[in-house]
């Protein structure tokens, strides 16, 4: 992943999850975060999406739970060729 | 609008007019809050946003309207066929003579709600029937039924089934924003009024290139090559016109530079389909405001279409009741923005006074006067465009884009001088000093955009600045940071041409009221002063890292 996409996808997380401006979320899982409920994580997904151009299925919807899982996917993504 | 963006617009936005509404649909509408509030915030409003809770639009429909509340519904095909929700699968079997009944009754349910403002999301739909064409005729019939009852139609990828299965909401990430801009485009705008002035831009919206530059040969309106987007637009405002839409032209030029293509019998629009062709370098804002007024037609009655961010901006700040619409950029964005002006300007019944009326105001509007009323202030937008001038030392190598710019541009240029190559290195060889300007912003890049001659003895020679990035005060900035520089200009070479009106207004509030053409002083302290706040708007790159 570049510097500019993970620099991205951090704000995404501290803006969606209402963190300071510079928390360190690289960690980040959703059993730490006590602002990230099922609502937040409805708007991570959503702006995951409309900030990297991909659609998320269902199930991986479900089981993105942590900063480094969503990290991982997005590379896969890339890997595969399937994001922009 | 994506989700960074709509945060960054929370941020800055100070607060405004209250926009209470409540948005009905069926899933989960909370994810939305963050795209909605920004849209309306966009507007200079608040939003304070009721959801219904998910799945209970149904219910909600059942209800006697609250007159107090403004509803939103955002419907779905299994708002009318429950049938076709994908969370409650593939029905096992269907009585498809029956399956049309609870969508007469949805409709009949929408229909006695008149203020409610409906959008329809032609979502796809699991298999019902027998055959798939019969799902895809139901499919249309749904849709048919949703635009008879005034729902503005949504494009049917907007729909994603991941969301909708996860959290219930049923817009992908990247749709959510635009659909939230509709959402809240419905709460703004008056039901069942159809708009009656469309405004427009001219250079790379009527036609593409720049008159003043390209001249009319250079510029391109037919049904071919680049010309096309532009040939297709002026076809659709042919049809309003004809439908009873007024049409009126708004430029940042001199009203006889405008007309010539107009006049031409080349391009699909004639002078007298408009109302008015208005050519000024004032504020776009003060000219539609005085149209308006001299039309005796309200603001919000009135569509503005131009390509400039800018001055959409502007337009919007000063007159939130404009509805502004940027021309398209790209020729796929081009179905999509005929089909919103399409809808701002539905008209059912076309009368023969309809027919007549771009006439009947053509005679009202006779001898208007240009407004010299101020536009707005766009210092706030201006910042967020988080603007990047990279200063070019062209006084070594390559000098060909600023030649280029020094003997195009007629508009902002200094004196209309044309240079030579030969002429530029001679004057460099003696000592003189060559700059060029480039400009960046979250837009995108706008190029070298800006070439500034000065001769040995400090006499500017050559000033121009390309008309495309107008009112971003960056001839302001570069003139700012010029007089910061050692050995500054303290002349400038002026001459009025028949086009330079944009440059004559820049140097009189630069330098001081203008005495005829000539050498015309500037202090280089003040001028450093009185435009520091115009180059705190840009970050400056070193000159010394952009030869």
């Amino acid at each position: 992943m570049t510097e500019d996409a993970e620099a991205k996808l951090q704000a995404i997380f501290r803006a969606a999850l209402e963190l300071p401006p510079h928390a360190n979320v690289t960690r980040a899982g959703q059993r730490e975060v006590a602002s990230w409920d099922s609502l937040a994580h409805a708007m991570l997904m959503l702006a995951i999406e409309s900030e990297f151009g991909v659609a998320i299925d269902a199930a991986d919807q479900i089981r993105l739970t942590s900063y480094p899982a969503i990290r991982d996917y997005l590379e896969e993504r890339v890997a595969r060729g399937a994001m922009p | 609008m994506n989700f960074l963006e709509a945060r960054r617009v929370l941020d800055a936005f100070r607060g405004g007019e209250a926009l209470s509404f409540a948005l009905g649909l069926s899933g989960t509408g909370e994810p939305f809050d963050v795209y909605l509030r920004a849209a309306a915030a966009k507007r200079g409003r608040a939003a304070e946003v009721r959801f219904l809770p998910f799945n209970t639009l149904a219910q909600a429909l059942r209800h006697p309207p609250d007159p107090g509340v403004t509803e939103v519904f955002l419907l779905l095909p299994w708002d009318f066929v429950p049938e076709a929700d994908w969370r409650s699968g593939v029905a096992p079997s269907v009585d498809e003579q029956r399956l049309r009944d609870p969508a007469m009754e949805t409709a009949a349910l929408l229909a006695r709600r008149p203020a409610a403002r409906l959008l329809y999301l032609p979502a796809p739909m699991p298999p019902l029937c027998s055959e798939r064409a019969r799902d895809a005729a139901l499919a249309r019939w749904i849709e048919s039924l949703a635009i008879g009852l005034g729902a503005r139609l949504l494009p049917a990828e907007a729909f994603t089934l991941g969301g909708y299965f996860s959290s219930g909401c049923p817009i992908g990430g990247a749709w959510i924003g635009r659909v939230a801009e509709a959402v809240v485009e419905a709460v703004v705008g008056r039901p069942g009024e159809p708009k009656k002035v469309l405004i427009t831009d001219l250079d790379n919206v009527m036609w593409n290139g720049l008159l003043v530059d390209d001249g009319l040969d250079g510029i391109a309106f037919e049904p071919a090559g680049r010309g096309y987007r532009h040939f297709v637009y002026q076809s659709l405002l042919r049809r309003l016109r004809s439908g009873g839409t007024l049409l009126a032209a708004v430029s940042r030029n001199d009203h006889d530079v405008v007309t010539p293509p107009f006049r031409s019998g080349r391009m699909v629009l004639r002078e007298e389909d408009l109302v008015a062709i208005i050519g000024s370098y004032h504020a776009k804002s003060a000219q539609i405001r005085e149209l308006a007024r001299q039309l005796n037609l309200g603001l919000d009655a009135c569509v503005f279409v131009d390509d400039n961010p800018v001055e959409l901006a502007e337009v919007s700040l000063q007159l939130p009741e404009v509805r502004c619409l940027a021309f398209p950029a790209h020729d796929d964005e081009l179905p999509a923005f005929l089909d919103s002006l399409a809808t701002l300007f539905a008209h059912r019944d076309i009368t023969a006074e309809d027919r007549e009326r771009t006439e009947m105001y053509r005679r009202r509007l006779a001898g208007m006067v240009p407004s010299d009323l101020e536009g707005a202030d766009l210092t706030r937008f201006l910042e967020d465009l988080k603007m990047t001038l990279t200063i070019h030392d062209r006084s070594r190598g390559d000098w060909t884009r600023a030649v280029q710019l020094i003997n195009k541009t007629n508009q902002f240029n200094l004196n209309g001088r044309r240079v030579t190559e030969a002429e530029v290195g001679a004057m460099l060889d003696a000592g003189g000093r060559l700059f060029g300007a480039s400009l960046a912003d979250r837009t995108g890049d706008h190029g070298e955009i800006l070439a500034c001659l000065v001769a040995p003895d400090g006499t500017m020679q050559s000033f121009v600045m390309s008309c495309r990035v107008f009112q971003r005060r960056v001839e302001y900035a570069f003139l700012a940071w010029l007089a910061a520089q050692p050995s500054p200009p303290t002349a400038l070479q002026w001459a009025s041409t028949s086009r330079n009106a944009p440059f004559q207004q820049f140097l009189a509030e630069v330098a001081g009221p203008l005495n005829g053409n000539g050498l015309v002083r500037l202090v280089p302290a003040a001028v450093a002063a009185r435009h520091a706040q115009d180059l705190a708007l840009f970050i400056v790159a070193d000159p010394a890292l952009a030869r």
